[in-house]
């Protein structure tokens, strides 16, 4: 009989360890940004991005679900940039390549924090980028941010990568159309 | 036994459907009570840092431009936790450091014998602080709770053809057995500030760069 309670016991131990030990996931992000066009630039901008996040977890385990990961947010972040040079006039080129004029995007940050209230849960997003910019030695410099919070009773993984899409979409789509930044490129 | 006839049983389902309808308002004012009581209170934290900045004569009279800028990746340092359950799970704002910080910053110039001028100011020496983060991070346990603010600011000096960065940073725990007031936050993310700023503005090394 106590054998058996032992047993029952440790299972009953496993399987709330387990319920409590949060997989890890990755995340599914689509941003989606629309360009406008603000200058007519010309010639070629030397584009680089850093990933400089304190993180790859874009989400740690609160209130239950998985832990959420970003490996690789560059390619995300990359084409969209070159799109918004292209738009612009430019012909974007590589990091190493001699010209005048550089663009250098540094991921400051992609995050989810959820937080659990009385009934419902709090889903706060935000993404942060950095842009260093030369042209003909002058530097121009300036942090984009991008935070919103959603709230909800029940959350999914669909959700979950559809905010946080939405935060990097909105902080990549004031960079891309931020118009001083494409002025000053096109001096 | 007695078995309801069809009249009974009319009767029965009518009063049903009445008791039914007379509970649905009751239902409806619950889930708004419910409702209201989760409609989630953020703070907007209020910063006072104190610092304390020693007086020397290294800079001379030169003119310094600052400037101060913001690059924390959220305005959110944490969330409210235990205590008052409609507060759980609100976020805590600290929407402006900048005034503060640059305040504090030109404080810290005239206290070493420099002239603060504006960022456009054309000036050999310039002083830009940026902003890197701002948190108030909880972990729970079933019977506390501990506290864990943190900052970090980066100074990006130059003097003439000469560059100068530092990343000064602070993060330190304070466990409590309750759940935070408002001024406790307050008080937390203002330590948090008023340690990073003091070991940045009486930095010998920031000061003497700057003083060449």
């Amino acid at each position: 009989m106590l054998a058996a309670m032992r047993v029952v016991l440790l299972l009953a131990g496993l399987s709330i360890l387990s319920a409590c030990m949060g997989e890890i996931r990755y995340a599914n992000v689509r941003p989606n940004v629309t360009i406008t066009k603000s200058v007519s630039g010309k010639g070629a901008v030397a584009l680089s991005i850093v990933d400089e996040r304190s993180s790859t977890t874009v989400s740690d385990l609160k209130t239950g679900g998985s832990n959420i990961r970003l490996i690789e947010p560059i390619p995300l972040v990359e084409p969209t940039l070159k799109q918004a040079l292209s738009e612009n006039g430019f012909t974007p080129v590589e990091k190493a390549s001699a010209t005048d004029r550089r663009l250098k995007v540094e991921i400051r940050a992609i995050e989810l924090k959820i937080a659990g209230g009385f009934a419902t849960t709090s889903y706060l997003t935000n993404a942060a980028l950095k842009v260093i910019a030369n042209s003909k030695e002058q530097t121009f410099e300036r942090f984009y941010r991008s935070e919103a919070m959603a709230r909800s009773a029940v959350g999914s993984d669909e959700r979950n990568d559809q905010l946080v899409s939405e935060a990097l979409s909105k902080a990549m789509s004031d960079v891309a159309n931020d118009a001083e930044l494409m002025a000053f490129l096109a001096r | 036994m007695s078995v309801a006839g069809p009249k009974q049983m009319e009767l029965a389902s009518v009063t049903r459907s009445k008791a039914v309808r007379a509970v649905r308002p009751l239902f409806l004012v619950s889930f708004l009570l419910l409702g209201g009581g989760c409609a989630l209170a953020p703070q907007d934290a209020v910063l006072n840092p104190a610092v304390t900045i020693s007086k020397t004569a290294a800079g001379g009279g030169a003119p310094v431009s600052v400037e101060v800028v913001d690059e924390r990746p959220s305005t959110v340092a944490g969330t409210r936790m235990m205590g008052q359950a409609r507060y759980i799970g609100a976020e805590i704002k600290v929407a402006e450091v900048t005034p503060i910080v640059e305040a504090k910053a030109k404080e810290a110039l005239v206290r070493n014998q420099f002239v603060p001028e504006g960022p456009s100011a054309a000036t050999d020496r310039k002083l830009k602080v940026e902003i890197r983060a701002l948190d108030l991070k909880t972990q729970h346990t079933m019977f506390s709770a501990s506290y864990l603010p943190s900052a970090a600011f980066k100074a990006v000096a130059r003097n003439k053809a000469d560059n100068f960065e530092k990343l000064y940073r602070v993060d330190f725990s304070e466990g409590t057995m309750w759940y935070n007031s408002d001024d406790k936050n307050n008080r937390l993310l203002s330590e948090a500030v008023g340690k990073v700023l003091d070991d940045m503005l009486n930095d010998p090394e920031l000061m003497g760069f700057l003083a060449r």
